[in-house]
């Protein structure tokens, strides 16, 4: 099963068996997923195969069949459904049932897919390498040695065995697109607005996005057809159409790329060679080459991270033990919400919103919170500048996947796997990390910044980039 | 932030979240650690003349209409407001 997805609708919307690729994907989960662990809660095999069966009925009938035909698309568990539980990867929300579906797992649904199950997450997407995770921790299918990333980590390694076609994840600072640089799989943060947020269970609000992820780019380009677009529900959202993209490669002749020297120096030697690799065969092409240097990047983690915090301790109020799942026991009132909230929460999160509480604090806030605020956006507007004329080049990842447990003993070394991708959450770009090849047996990525609306721009140059490495629909086997 | 305890505390009161005395410890200690590297965003706002941006689109144009986006002026909140900024209780700030 290394056919691309898109591949695969097309061909049960022409009659082929949607029973037959539940089966294909069952067998993929069956032997990968006990090992993996990307799922939190899986739907029922006979669920599946009953919505298969409802949509053969479909076709025969010579019903409309929609663009994800039979398609099965794993879900990050922080965005709603209605019919499976949603925990955001926090015991605080454990057996939690929302009671209405998130605005893109609606679309996908309209759309003919079927749900297979929701994907592990590090604790209200708090984290890079899916180790966070109140339940468990996801293993990379390529080394299982090895964590594939965060937050979306389960959604990424559902891709990588083949336990999905496509999956919706999401992306505050890069938690969709490092996980697919540590998986061989592509993520697509939208440009902000582009898709609803509506059903996404907030963290830092003001930075991020449902991203559709998948084992190629016009894969990732079909679902983010299916999903962006307006949507009343979500007051942040714009007022734009679907976005419509054309699957044909870019011409290299007419390419033009910017290295911004902060976003492409400093990362392990294998993925600086692979990267320069990749630019010079670009630049052979007949794209051009632009060199730069945007001083202040070098503060856009530490800007990046107290706007979330100080968002995540806002957005995190809400759970004080009375509308979810995870309760206090005191009979005072404030006793019983710090217990509940005490038992809910892991560690990071707590950590999260301690510090944001601190940066908003009188007396810190403009220390803090306020100077962030002043650091986006500058860091905006030079981004703007540069997206005007080309397209980005940069790296995804500082290193190769690390080991499960080699991070953890300290926050610091987990926020520096950001460093490259919380730019494009700041300023608002879209950004596509797609895989370029491996390194002792370990996928390497990279990552593309255009300007806001311009996500058709990466999907081309994806495109073009996959005919020169050859990398799509790689699977773990 | 030095690691003292006492505005730990003060913190977990305010973000409502009761921690045990081990966690007290490393938290306490990783905060100190996390406070440090984020002050370079304070040194860097101050070599800028940038005003604070929420929105990433407070930008006239396509991305949002001026007529789209309507906003509520802290000023509408004059029995709140404090120094330009709304007093918030319950993160320590007070209207007196």
């Amino acid at each position: 099963m290394s056919r691309e997805a898109w591949r695969v609708a097309e061909e049960i919307r022409a009659g082929a068996d949607p029973s037959r690729h539940v089966e294909e994907v069952l067998e993929r989960i069956e032997r990968w997923e006990g090992a993996v662990k990307a799922f939190i809660s899986l739907d029922l095999p006979e669920a599946l195969r009953e919505r298969a069966e409802r949509l053969e009925r479909k076709i025969r009938k010579g019903e409309r069949v929609g663009k994800l035909a039979g398609l099965l698309v794993s879900v990050k568990d922080n965005i709603c459904t209605s019919w499976l539980p949603t925990t955001a990867g926090s015991r605080m929300l454990e057996g939690y049932v929302s009671p209405y579906n998130a605005t893109a797992v609606e679309r996908v649904l309209q759309e003919d897919a079927i749900i297979v199950g929701k994907t592990n997450l590090d604790e209200f997407a708090m984290g890079s390498t899916t180790e966070l995770s109140a339940f468990w921790p996801t293993r990379n299918p390529w080394d299982l040695e090895r964590v594939p990333g965060g937050s979306s980590g389960g959604s990424a390694a559902s891709l990588a065995y083949g336990g999905a076609d496509l999956s919706l994840g999401s992306d505050t600072g890069g938690s969709a697109r490092l996980p697919a640089a540590y998986t061989a799989t592509v993520g697509l943060k939208p440009t902000y607005g582009l898709v609803s947020r509506y059903g996404l269970i907030p963290y830092g609000n003001s930075l991020e996005q449902i991203s559709p992820m998948a084992r190629s780019v016009r894969d990732v380009a079909l679902l983010l057809e299916v999903i962006g677009g307006w949507d009343p529900k979500d007051a942040t959202a714009l007022r734009v159409e679907r976005p419509r993209l054309d699957p044909s490669p870019a011409e290299p002749r007419a390419l033009r790329l910017c290295l911004v020297k902060e976003m492409v120096e400093g990362a392990e030697e294998p993925i600086e060679k692979l990267f320069w690799n990749t630019i010079h065969k670009l630049s052979s092409e007949g794209a051009q080459l632009e060199e730069l240097s945007i001083p202040l990047l070098s503060k856009a983690l530490p800007a990046y991270y107290t706007i979330a915090f100080a968002e995540a301790s806002s957005n995190l109020a809400r759970y004080a033990g009375i509308f979810y799942p995870t309760k206090g026991s005191s009979g005072s009132w404030e006793k019983y919400v710090g217990e509940a909230r005490a038992r809910g929460f892991g560690r990071e999160v707590k950590r999260r919103i301690l510090m944001g509480v601190y940066a908003l604090s009188e007396g810190f806030r403009d220390e803090f919170y306020v100077a962030a605020t002043k650091v986006r956006r500058a860091i905006r507007d030079e981004v703007l500048k540069v997206v005007k004329r080309c397209v980005i080049a940069a790296q995804a990842s500082p290193i190769l996947p690390p080991k499960i447990g080699e991070r953890l003993d300290d926050p610091l070394k987990l926020y520096y796997m950001d460093m490259y991708t919380v730019i494009a959450n700041l300023a608002g770009v879209p950004a596509l990390v797609q895989p370029l090849g491996f390194s002792q047996g370990l996928p390497i990525g990279i990552q593309w910044m255009a300007g806001p609306l311009e996500e058709s721009k990466l999907i081309s140059l994806g495109l073009l980039v996959e005919e020169l490495t050859g990398i799509k629909g790689a699977m773990a086997e | 932030m030095e690691c003292r305890k006492e505005l730990l505390e003060r913190l977990a009161e305010l973000a409502k979240i009761a921690l045990s005395e081990e966690e007290k410890e490393s938290i306490c200690k990783d905060l100190e650690r996390i406070a440090g590297y984020l002050r370079a965003v304070g040194e860097a706002a101050k070599e800028l003349e940038a005003e604070p941006l929420y929105y990433v689109w407070d930008l006239p144009g396509p991305l949002r209409e001026p007529s789209e986006s309507p906003k509520v002026s802290i000023e509408e909140l004059p029995t709140k407001v404090k120094e330009g900024y709304v007093a918030v209780p319950w993160r320590g700030g007070s209207v007196e």
